[in-house]
């Protein structure tokens, strides 16, 4: 087929080059552009922009042609050529208000719909970001959990997980280079900044779009901004927790750089509370990150950037009476630089260098005198990731070629010889790394009439593990207003988390700790899936369905209750198991005036099987409904968001049965000991979860149109204080006189309670 | 079409609406459960069973359970009520529930390594069990006669060391011991407490505190095991996944059933020999 391709290729005439903003000159992705012959509108072909704005649009028409480009947020653009020109065009969209099909986009922003853009993913923008109620701040990550393909496993933690699989088996990219445990406060919010996100992209599946990560469970791909070029920009925001800044401008005529950073305040905030006796205790915990990068454009589709990444967490705590002393670390550092070129006059090269590090460094002390009374934790760790990737994306005529190679190494060294917080963290030293030297091609043709096909396969080698064959293939339905698609593909991944998604200490804390798999067989994901979508209008539905298998996980065995489970550790323990997720997913979008709305309804089932034993995990839901509404009114944006999910798995109570001693002389029971037994392990519900967030905020669209703004927020999380519950517990309340019942008592950990933020953001 | 898509929407949300529905909370205590504690003890002729309501208040009736012991070759019913404290002392009767204890004569006394069923009625419906008793644990030392010196070794503890034998069929092993206490007004019998509760079945020696007093003259100390199926009860709070079976099926009927077998007795002795 690849031949086929080519010799067809030598015939056409192939029309590439760059979109961009007119007035930053950045980037503009997703955008429509099309040649079509000047005499005959009909003779046309099509293309879009891809996420650094280059667009190629092969088989051109001969003769006078005219360009012709549109993206949402931008007035249509087009120009008249003689011949389709061969040199890279450059094409400089002006932000606009339009109508579309009435949808309404403002000047300066596209209205976010995240399933518009991308069949294979969810994308979402800045716009869509900020059309829904902060928690705390503008967040990337709880954005995309609007996916119903993702689902957050409590409302402490903002990782999304996909398809019924775990956090481990969805890389988070950022400029192409993984980042580990992108969060503070736990996993509450990203420590990606808002302000510096172009776009977030969650793919849910390991097929089709998804190939070059090569993960289990999809990735979540966030591309950054290129600063500015036309003139030095400030913005930020100041919250209830941080503070963040971003500075943007040009270097010279032909680049731009944009650096951001966010600090919290927690600590400070927290010490002059307590001092002046509102607060009984100082929260000594600080984060920041910081983010730049540098955008060299080399000419026409040619570009050069340079993405750094930081981010510091940290809780130094000491006791009242000087008598502890508890020092944790941790936080992590990424680079990537990634080349564009274009080969010949058809072909995009991309190349990507990375490194990305996560430390963490704990040490808590029982006595400040040395040698200390007793050590409460010790231990420490890294994990390294250093990636080479170079592809090749070639738009012949009829179709596309994408071919691409990796060069990976993940390197996991985790060292905790004591510590007394078993619930978190069990002793565990593990050092070991892992390369992946992977190749990969597609192929993205049309079959004739309305359908078309993509495959692809994708070859890995670990070296002294094993050597893994990942094909995908897809047969898809254009029809006038809608399409369908049926596709299965195959993915590999060997690197394995240590967490125990069974213990309650995972419900609220999101970091992991990785290692690479040391032995076979290599984890594998094997997936199905169909999909159909259909526009009216300003009215989008997608529609999914999809049943994958994950085998060769790794596991702990399923023993204990979810309170005492350890969250991270014990790699010894962990089984060879397996996973299982089927579910059917709605997405849909929709706009009216200054009405818009994005909804996702999903229901699901989740498995794992350790030892021959097969439960539903405890962070799955079974069915789960997202609406988020955004309402214009005057200089003002009213959000809502509203969730309505089926309770999380718990295990039934049975009865709490009394045992006797069964011998003679002195009970140890004074009271007799009652055994809880449960039923089913997860087989019970928890409560349902019903939750609704608002939000109001000033409109801040003056901050890309290049005006002063201030834009401050209010958002009120669980409005009603819906009593959401995070897991559920027995406990047994025993009397002390013979005539009282013993009171089983429940217990149940909520989830988030009502709470209020604000914060102002400001541009200039 | 876009009713249909609408259509298909539809069924999907109305198919997990019950989800959304208030469900019953999987952590109410069910008031109607009973609770059944059942351990043969080998040697003996007859049986007790120990029903109760375990989530109810002990001022409300008993559960009305009937139930049929089945030995090798014969049927017994639990057919007497019996002294809580006399007839099931043992097991669970400090847990304040209303509980009722059921005697079953039995036409032959309890055997080591044989099988035993039940067959039972209960409100919710009829529950059955199964077990077979474990074979008796053997003390290699001391031989028949300890002697515990006359002074405490520390508080009211003595010690006695101990070797044992445990067979694979035990898996809880307990020390218990009846010793005669007295003064110049007489003496008496009575249980006295053996430390620590549960012996580790997988050793075979180990060091027994026995809790006395100036009074202690003698005694008798013995070891006695327990199957595996009571074994696994008392852990059962612990295991969340695959769960053995404790010897009792049967709908809202919940406990164990299970046999114990004694070794031979050990002659304690205080004071320095003669």
């Amino acid at each position: 087929m690849m031949l086929t391709l080519l010799a067809l290729a030598a015939q056409q005439t192939t029309v590439t080059g760059v979109v961009r903003d007119s007035i930053g000159l950045e980037p503009v992705a997703f955008a429509e552009v099309r040649v079509s012959s000047a005499g005959t509108a009909t003779l046309a072909e099509t293309g879009f922009s891809d996420r650094f704005g280059a667009f190629a649009v092969p088989n051109a028409p001969t003769g006078p042609v005219r360009v012709e480009a549109s993206a949402l947020g931008y007035a249509p653009w087009s120009r008249d050529y003689d011949e389709p020109p061969g040199e890279p065009l450059r094409i400089l969209l002006q932000p606009s208000a339009i109508e579309l099909d009435s949808l309404r986009v403002e000047p300066g922003g596209r209205r976010g719909d995240p399933i518009s853009v991308s069949r294979d993913a969810f994308v979402v923008d800045p716009v869509q970001i900020r059309s829904l109620p902060a928690v705390l701040e503008t967040d990337v990550l709880r954005a995309i959990a609007m996916s119903p393909s993702a689902s957050a496993p409590s409302d402490f933690v903002s990782v999304p997980f996909v398809r019924g699989g775990t956090s481990e088996g969805t890389p988070l990219l950022l400029d192409g280079v993984r980042l580990f445990n992108p969060f503070h406060l736990g996993g509450f919010m990203s420590a990606v900044n808002a302000e510096a996100v172009d776009h977030a992209t969650l793919l849910p599946s390991s097929g089709p779009g998804a190939e070059h990560v090569g993960s289990l469970s999809g990735a979540i791909e966030i591309v950054t901004r290129d600063g500015a070029r036309d003139r030095h920009r400030v913005a930020g925001a100041v919250g209830l927790a941080s503070s963040r800044l971003s500075v943007e401008g040009p270097i010279g005529g032909s680049a731009s750089y944009l650096v951001d950073g966010r600090r919290t305040y927690i600590d400070l905030l927290t010490r002059g509370l307590h001092r002046v006796g509102a607060i009984p205790e100082h929260f000594p915990y600080r984060f920041h990150d910081l983010h730049a990068k540098v955008t060299k454009d080399l000419g026409g589709v040619r570009r050069l950037s340079v993405t750094g990444y930081l981010n510091s967490e940290g809780i130094q705590y000491e006791d009242s009476a000087g008598n502890s002393r508890v020092l944790f670390d941790w936080g992590n550092a990424a680079v990537a630089a990634h080349y564009r070129d274009r080969v010949g006059s058809r072909a995009f090269l991309d190349a990507t260098v990375g490194h990305s590090r996560f430390v963490n460094d704990f040490l808590g002390l029982e006595d400040l005198n040395w040698p200390p009374v007793d050590t409460l934790i010790a231990g420490g760790g890294h994990m390294t990731e250093d990636r080479a990737d170079v592809r090749v994306t070639w738009h012949a005529a009829h179709g596309a070629v994408a071919a691409g190679i990796q060069a990976i190494r993940f390197e996991g060294d985790h060292d905790y010889g004591w510590s007394e917080f078993a619930e978190i963290l069990a002793p565990l030293t593990l050092r070991a790394a892992q390369w992946r030297i992977g190749g990969f091609i597609n192929v993205a043709r049309p079959l004739g009439g309305a359908w078309s096909t993509r495959a692809g396969v994708r070859a890995d080698r670990f070296p002294g593990l094993a050597n893994t064959l990942s094909p995908f293939a897809e047969l898809s339905y254009d029809g006038s207003w809608w399409s369908a698609r049926i596709s299965a593909a195959r993915s590999h991944q060997a690197i394995a988390s240590l967490r125990n998604e069974e213990s309650i200490g995972a419900s609220f804390l999101a970091y992991d700790l990785m290692a690479p798999v040391e032995r076979g067989p290599v984890p594998r994901n094997t997936e199905m899936s169909a999909g159909w979508e259909g526009a009216w209008g300003a009215s989008r539905l997608r529609l999914d369905a999809y049943a994958r298998r994950m085998e060769h996980l790794r596991l702990p065995p399923v023993v204990g209750d979810p309170l005492k489970e350890t969250t991270l550790g014990e790699p010894a323990l962990r089984m060879l198991g397996s996973g299982a997720a089927r579910g059917v997913e709605a997405s849909w979008s929709w706009a009216r005036g200054s009405l818009s709305t994005v909804g996702a309804y999903r229901w699901s089932r989740a498995t794992r099987t350790v030892d021959d034993f097969t439960f539903v995990p405890r962070f799955h839901r079974a069915h789960e409904v997202e609406l988020g509404l955004a309402l214009e009114t005057g200089s003002s944006t009213w959000s809502a968001r509203f969730s309505l999910r089926s309770g999380q798995p718990v295990t039934p109570l049975l009865a709490v049965i009394p045992a006797g001693r069964h011998v003679s002389g002195g009970s140890n029971y004074p009271r007799g000991r009652g055994i809880v037994l449960g039923g089913d392990y997860n087989a019970g519900r928890l409560p349902r979860y019903l939750r609704l967030d608002l939000g109001w905020r000033r409109r801040g669209d003056a901050a890309r149109s290049g005006e002063r703004f201030f834009a401050p927020f209010v958002s009120v999380n669980n409005l009603f204080s819906a009593p959401n519950v995070l897991v559920g517990n027995v406990r047994i309340n025993t009397l002390d006189t013979r005539d009282g019942a013993v009171r089983v008592e429940r217990e149940y950990l909520p989830q988030m309670p009502m709470l209020m933020f604000f914060g102002l953001e400001f541009g200039f | 079409m876009r009713k249909r898509g609408l259509s298909v929407v539809a069924a999907a949300l109305a198919a997990g609406g019950c989800d959304y529905v208030a469900a019953p909370d999987p952590l109410e205590p069910d008031p109607d459960v009973v609770s059944v504690a059942i351990v043969l003890a080998a040697g003996e002729s007859e049986a007790f069973l120990l029903a109760g309501h375990p989530h109810r208040p002990p001022t409300h009736p008993p559960p009305e359970v009937s139930a049929t012991l089945l030995g090798p070759g014969w049927e017994a019913a639990f057919s007497d009520t019996t002294d809580l404290e006399e007839g099931c002392g043992g097991g669970p009767t400090e847990w304040p529930m209303p509980m009722v204890c059921l005697r079953a004569p039995l036409p032959e006394p309890i055997r080591e390594r044989a099988a035993y069923r039940l067959d039972g009625r209960a409100p919710k419906g009829p529950f059955t069990g199964s077990t077979v008793v474990p074979s008796a644990p053997g003390i290699l030392f001391p031989a028949d006669t300890f002697r515990l010196s006359a002074t405490r070794n520390t508080g009211n503890w003595s010690w006695m060391p101990i070797r044992y034998h445990t067979p694979d069929d035990v898996g809880t092993l307990r020390g218990e011991m009846l010793a005669v206490v007295g003064d110049s007004t007489g003496t008496e019998t009575e249980w006295i407490r053996v430390w620590p509760p549960d012996l580790d079945v997988t050793a075979t020696a180990d060091t027994l505190y026995i809790d006395r007093d100036e009074r202690l003259q003698r005694g008798w100390l013995r070891l006695v095991g327990i199957g595996w199926q009571y074994t696994g009860f008392l852990e059962a709070s612990e295991k969340h996944g695959r769960r053995p079976s404790f010897g009792i099926e049967g709908e809202g009927v919940h406990g164990y059933f299970d046999g114990s077998a004694k070794s031979r007795t050990v002659h304690v002795i205080v004071g320095d020999e003669p």
